[in-house]
């Protein structure tokens, strides 16, 4: 499909498969169970709710990603944007998660208020498929046109899966290209 | 002791008088410059201007009265029990999944705009030929990644590439075997 980089949950260390490098990621809300985690491994902080952008001033040091629960999509206001600003680490948005959304005909005002954010270049967005088996995986054209469709520039919907996540994988030193 | 004195007069005289001409000068040239920027500014706003971008939109769209088709090269990933080396995906029940998913998200309008069809499917490889309008590639795209099952059946939908005709996708196809 044309990745080169594959961050998967669970794994306890890096490994190069066909070409592919996979490297072990930790989400979770709680920063003292990131903390506890270690340093090669990707560590992401996932917002669901408001409340978890409360302790955001600990995040910048911990954490190398944002990501952003389906619940978060509907109930994140410009406020809790700005915040993700200042706290200034790039914001994972699962596609699949969009779709889910888009599916249950939820409002997606939230996302709506990131998407501006992007645009005026104030936030770094990662974009992934938000893949749990082999068939959610999705291609990265797939996820570059999705975001075209939600009105992300089309620079900025390339550089959301080809140079930002770039950069923090090699912020973990695994000796990817 | 007189002639040094008046020599020396003259000499402060001419430094004050250059001095003052070098002053006049840089005022000059500052004014000319700041009126230069003001104009480039001026001129980048105009540029900028919703009128002026759809004054060109407009011009744009007269020139090509046509809307281009396009030809998107894809292949469908199968997974389940009933998956078997024999098992096989009609071209028929693969484009009504497609339209399907690009209905659920853009619409019925979208739809018949689009000109979506099956031009060539292979029911071994699981590979096919999609014909559209160009400007609903990102959309189609987005409807490929929608696709969850196809007769219910779990399927991935990739896009291998798309082509401005059909004899180079075809081409493509079989180079992609």
């Amino acid at each position: 499909m044309g990745y080169r980089v594959i961050c998967v949950e669970g794994l306890s260390r890096s490994i190069a498969h066909n070409g592919i490098l996979f490297i072990p990621r930790k989400t979770s809300n709680n920063i003292n169970d990131l903390l506890r985690t270690k340093h090669h491994v990707l560590k992401v902080y996932l917002v669901s709710s408001p409340n978890d952008l409360k302790s955001y001033p600990k995040l910048r040091s911990i954490v190398a990603l944002v990501c952003l629960s389906s619940k978060a999509f509907s109930v994140l206001t410009p406020k809790h944007v700005e915040r993700l600003i200042t706290l200034g680490l790039p914001i994972e948005l699962a596609i699949r998660d969009v779709y889910k959304v888009v599916n249950e005909g939820r409002n997606l005002k939230g996302l709506d208020y990131l998407v501006s954010a992007v645009e005026s270049g104030r936030l770094r967005l990662i974009a992934c498929s938000g893949a749990s088996t082999y068939l959610e995986l999705l291609h990265p054209k797939v996820i570059t046109s999705t975001l075209i469709e939600l009105g992300v520039d089309e620079v900025n919907a390339l550089k959301a899966v080809t140079s930002t996540p770039a950069k923090v994988i090699r912020g973990l030193r695994h000796g990817g290209r | 002791m007189v002639v040094g004195s008046t020599s020396l007069i003259t000499i402060v005289l001419t430094c004050l008088v250059l001095s003052l001409v070098a002053i006049l000068l840089s005022i000059f040239l500052l004014i000319k410059y700041l009126s230069i920027a003001d104009r480039l500014r001026m001129f980048a706003v105009a540029i900028n201007s919703k009128a002026v971008r759809r004054f060109l939109k407009a011009v744009e769209e007269k020139r090509s009265k046509r809307i281009r088709k396009r030809y998107l090269i894809f292949e469908v990933l199968v997974y389940g029990n009933e998956v078997n080396q024999w098992f096989s995906l009609k071209g028929s029940e693969v484009e009504n999944a497609i339209k399907k998913s690009f209905r659920e998200l853009f619409g019925s309008l979208a739809l018949s705009r689009s000109g979506i069809a099956l031009v060539y499917f292979s029911d071994r490889d699981m590979k096919g030929v999609m014909r559209f309008k160009a400007p609903y590639r990102t959309k189609l795209i987005t409807a490929l990644g929608y696709v969850k099952e196809v007769n219910g059946v779990r399927v991935l939908v990739i896009p291998l590439g798309i082509s401005g005709t059909l004899k180079k996708a075809l081409s493509k196809l079989r180079l992609k075997k």
